[in-house]
């Protein structure tokens, strides 16, 4: 990744920020290259896959809605447009507690559910043993269903699957209550976190 | 071509959906970009044809679109798409409903088109023939200019979505698929992963909504679309 982020910031033509300027039908390639930074950016920061996943589209659909107006003449430049649309869309997404999705739904672009695997991966992604020691404090201000949920998730790595059997819920409740308690997590995690998304670059 | 793992569905159908609509943006764009600057007093004659025809355009799609005299909502006449904008006055309800499985405000579509020519559908709650959000037992309405799901209904002759609520933001979980068809779509099913298939009722407008309670209440569930063009099947998730 370090190489191709380095190509683009060489000057040569590439299929970037200021490529899609160019030619709009570049733009799905400056998707796929940043797609995976931009939501590991959020899932950090929400905990929750759909949530991530869902800012993460309204992210890029900003970002195309606008690529008309974008004045940089370097992928550099191109890149910190696209950090400093995310960090809005974070910022607006803590004060209001729901994905705005303007601009997904101006556009018409439709947001498919996620299966098991991408769930999994994007949770992969939130890199929940960063913060373990916060997440044991935590645990103490729910409930009881929920801090089981959570605990045998995320601190034992156990399958949706098997919390659900021991839990007597189906895996979709216990994927709520993960969801939840992972939610409450974030917004106390909020003001510790870092602001700056270039860390992600690498 | 692409970088993305086919089993990451959501992300590549986001991709998919970027390449289309960045297709479509460039092939608008070059008729302008071959365009020969004309001259002064031609351009000018020109504006003042085209205000004329946008005068015309409004006066004649605000009766039939926006101020709501049918049921039924038509498009605009050929050659105006793309011209108009919806009026805040314009709050006409689709046909489709469907009541919630947990609460009784049932769910609606707000039906419209986009100033590009699109046809949008913006889902939400009906209440004494208004479209809103539920939050916490309290209603509000949604503004006329609430953004909805657009779609070329011309080109693709269906379009729809799935959106899942969670707890958080509903009492309980809910999926709903919504949509709309032209009038070459004449048969629209669910079909469930074994194999099983029910009819999904369309109203005259060609609007329909399916709600079904649950968390990802649609996965693994297809949804087939006959007509005269053939049938096409779309996987709703998972």
């Amino acid at each position: 990744m370090g190489r191709r982020l380095l190509r683009f910031g060489s000057g040569r033509a590439s299929p970037g920020f200021v490529g899609a300027r160019e030619d709009p039908s570049t733009f799905a390639d400056v998707y796929v290259e940043y797609h995976e930074q931009v939501l590991r950016y959020f899932a950090r920061r929400t905990f929750d896959p759909e949530t991530a996943f869902d800012l993460m589209a309204e992210t890029f659909a900003e970002l195309f809605a606008h690529i008309d107006g974008f004045r940089g003449e370097t992928e550099e430049q191109g890149r910190a447009w696209m950090w400093t649309v995310a960090r809005h869309q974070l910022y607006r997404w803590r004060e209001r507690g729901i994905v705005e999705r303007r601009s997904i739904e101006r556009l018409g672009v439709p947001i498919a559910t996620l299966g098991q695997v991408e769930y999994e991966r994007i949770e992969d992604l939130a890199d929940l043993q960063r913060v373990r020691p916060q997440l044991e404090q935590a645990l103490d201000k729910l409930g009881s269903e929920q801090r089981e949920a959570l605990r045998l998730r995320v601190l034992e790595h156990r399958e949706y699957d098997d919390i659900a059997q021991q839990c007597g819920a189906s895996p979709q409740v216990i994927r709520a209550r993960v969801s939840r308690g992972l939610r409450q997590l974030a917004k106390s995690l909020a003001e510790a976190e870092p602001a700056e998304p270039e860390e992600l670059l690498t | 071509m692409t970088k993305i793992p086919p089993e990451h569905t959501a992300a590549r159908a986001l991709e998919d959906a970027f390449r289309t609509l960045g297709e479509r943006r460039a092939r608008a764009r070059r008729p302008q970009q071959r365009r020969r600057p004309m001259p002064r007093s031609a351009s000018r004659i020109v504006v003042i044809a085209l205000t004329t025809v946008l005068l015309v355009a409004v006066a004649a799609t605000g009766t039939k679109v926006f101020l709501g005299d049918g049921p039924t909502i038509e498009a605009d006449p050929a050659g105006l798409t793309g011209r108009v904008h919806p009026t805040p006055s314009y709050r006409q309800l689709a046909l489709a409903s469907a009541p919630d499985p947990v609460e009784r405000q049932p769910w609606g579509l707000r039906l419209l088109k986009s100033a590009n020519g699109d046809t949008c559908l913006t889902l939400g709650r009906v209440v004494g023939g208004r479209l809103g959000v539920v939050r916490e037992g309290q209603f509000r309405e949604l503004p006329t200019r609430a953004a909805g799901m657009c779609a070329p209904l011309e080109e693709r002759h269906i379009a729809m979505a799935v959106r899942d609520f969670t707890n958080s933001v509903i009492a309980g979980s809910r999926g709903v698929l919504f949509g709309i068809v032209d009038r070459t779509v004449t048969r629209l099913r669910l079909r469930a992963a074994n194999g099983s298939s029910s009819a999904i009722p369309v109203q005259a407008d060609g609007t329909f909504v399916v709600v079904r309670p649950g968390w990802k209440a649609f996965r693994q569930t297809e949804l087939v679309a006959e007509g005269s063009t053939g049938q096409r099947t779309t996987a709703l998730g998972g």
